[in-house]
């Protein structure tokens, strides 16, 4: 079953991309976990974008976002397709970014609110690899 | 609708049911009918359809509303199909208002439907389709991003959004708890709920486990079978009939550029439903107290309580104090579902605002029976997308003449 979801999500992923789907994940595949920053005014959008929807410009650069956010929301899905149950998940708050889905890489026990988290990168399979966050103590 | 009344004459839904054994097509035709035998008016008088499918269940809706026109035996001049997550019924309602404001149509019918599929894969469907389906179907909606996160239904965002609201509002489960308990007493007295008959008390949250916390699961609604249909009418046929019209006071429509989750705001806030119902209620020209019997989409119990102060009906982290001392039911300060909402009438969602509507057009008509809000003259309706993401509300006031 779990190569069946890997797949199909793979595909589905690349069927649903924007201009940018394809940088991002090929990134997150080298370890590094990135978004555009418009040239002209400096925005920094999540998810990345091959425009600035602030300003309208084209000129735009890939940058690396920060190691470390803040522990936004949590919960966890007891029923998970996707990875081992319970999943747990959560929004960390990147600063001057936003809030960023990710997985949680603790038991939610251990969680709270206004935690320092830290990304690292959880490889699904060959194809598709995405970010995870732990709390650091 | 500043030049134009216009007025709801007719309204018609379904009982609220798991699953159902019929044709979903034969339950959107039966719908309709029931809808303009309400109206009191000839069936071939309707010359507009506009329709939201049950394009969460089914693939293939191409043209549903040809067919039915087809199937219904109507010429009519137009027919539409909307489609915007849970606001999806309340554009087909706003089609068919803005073909009669326009002169397109003199009456037009609006039906939303929806069906809870009873076997998933479906006969013949092996699981690999079925999960390359629903994979597909959940990545189109979360986009290629939060996509890969495994999210199924959006019960997840809810829960933090909740999460959220307690933590920087105040709130506690205990008040989630009464938003629940409230809607189920509403269902108590609507034969047509699908919690209609089952008791639901404070011992029995409190008792609950976390579903996905910090919702219990009776905090959410479910997803299920039922459709619903009104008739939208120009005031020349609507004051020709023997009957009460209830006309369309105010409408507002709200956007926050964010698809799912606010992402660069805050989760527990949604502008774009103040932002609503500041419109239609600056359209109506009323206050919200003068607000008697309001359906709001509230699909978890959190959310039904921050939607009643986006709204304007309590203030921020007060609501759930009032659901429990009773100023959303029937002797307080205003009727707050009186149908049993979503948690407790049930929740097939592309049906939704058009259940709201049949409810809130037999309670200003003096129809809603044991549910009945007394002297109820005027109704809010109340339809969201995304995570609240997108609003539309529409203020509709009983015929005073």
């Amino acid at each position: 079953m779990k190569a069946i979801i890997d797949s199909s999500t793979v595909r589905a992923i690349k069927f649903n991309s924007d201009g940018a789907t394809k940088h991002y994940y090929n990134a997150l595949k080298e370890g590094r976990f990135q978004s555009t920053q418009c040239q002209q005014c400096n925005h920094i959008p999540f998810p990345p974008r091959m425009f600035c929807p602030q300003c309208g410009s084209t000129d735009i650069q890939w940058i690396d976002l920060p190691k470390q956010g803040t522990l936004y929301a949590f919960t966890q899905q007891s029923r998970a397709l996707r990875f081992n149950a319970p999943d747990v998940i959560g929004l960390v708050s990147l600063p001057d970014i936003g809030m960023i889905l990710t997985k949680i890489d603790a038991p939610i026990e251990q969680l709270s609110i206004g935690q320092t988290v830290e990304w690292n990168t959880f490889k699904v399979d060959d194809r598709l690899t995405v970010h995870q966050f732990h709390p650091i103590t | 609708m500043k030049n134009h009344k216009i007025a709801m004459i007719g309204a018609a839904m379904s009982p609220i049911t798991k699953y159902i054994e019929e044709p979903i097509f034969d339950l959107a035709r039966r719908t309709i009918e029931d809808a303009i035998v309400d109206a009191g008016i000839d069936r071939h008088s309707v010359d507009g359809l506009s329709i939201t499918p049950p394009s969460l269940a089914y693939h293939n809706t191409a043209m549903f509303v040809s067919r039915l026109g087809e199937h219904l035996g109507i010429s009519l001049k137009s027919l539409a199909c909307t489609e915007n997550g849970g606001c999806s019924a309340a554009l087909a309602l706003r089609w068919a208002i803005m073909e009669v404001a326009l002169g397109q149509c003199d009456v037009a019918v609006a039906l939303g439907v929806d069906q809870r599929l009873k076997e998933m894969p479906a006969p013949g469907e092996t699981i690999e389709a079925f999960m390359d389906r629903s994979i597909h179907g959940t990545v189109a909606v979360y986009s290629s991003y939060d996509g890969a996160y495994g999210l199924g239904p959006p019960i997840p965002y809810y829960a933090m959004a909740a999460q959220r609201y307690m933590h920087e509002a105040g709130a506690t489960k205990e008040d989630l708890a009464w938003a629940a308990i409230r809607l189920r007493e509403h269902a108590n007295k609507n034969p047509a709920a699908m919690f209609h008959n089952k008791a639901l008390t404070i011992e029995d949250m409190n008792e609950a486990t976390d579903f996905i916390p910090p919702l219990r699961l009776s905090d959410c609604s479910q997803f299920v079978t039922g459709a619903g249909a009104v008739v939208i009418a120009n005031e020349r046929v609507a004051s020709s009939l023997n009957t009460t019209p209830v006309w369309l006071r105010g409408w507002g429509q709200s956007h926050h550029p964010s698809a799912f989750c606010n992402s660069s705001d805050n989760i527990s806030r949604y502008p774009a439903v103040e932002a609503s119902a500041n419109q239609a209620f600056e359209q109506a020209n009323v206050t919200r107290q003068d607000i008697d019997v309001a359906e709001v989409y509230g699909v978890f119990s959190a959310t039904e309580l921050m939607l009643c102060e986006e709204i304007g009906f309590f203030p921020r982290g007060k609501s759930g104090v009032a659901f429990k001392e009773g100023k959303t039911t029937y002797g307080g300060d205003i009727v707050i579902d009186p149908s049993g909402g979503r948690l407790s009438l049930g929740h097939p969602a592309c049906a939704t605002p058009m259940l709201e509507a049949y409810e809130i057009f037999k309670q200003l008509r003096g129809e809603a029976e044991t549910r009945q809000v007394p002297n109820a003259k005027l109704g809010l309706l109340h339809a969201e997308h995304g995570m609240l993401n997108g609003s539309a509300i529409s203020i509709w006031e009983r015929d005073n003449a």
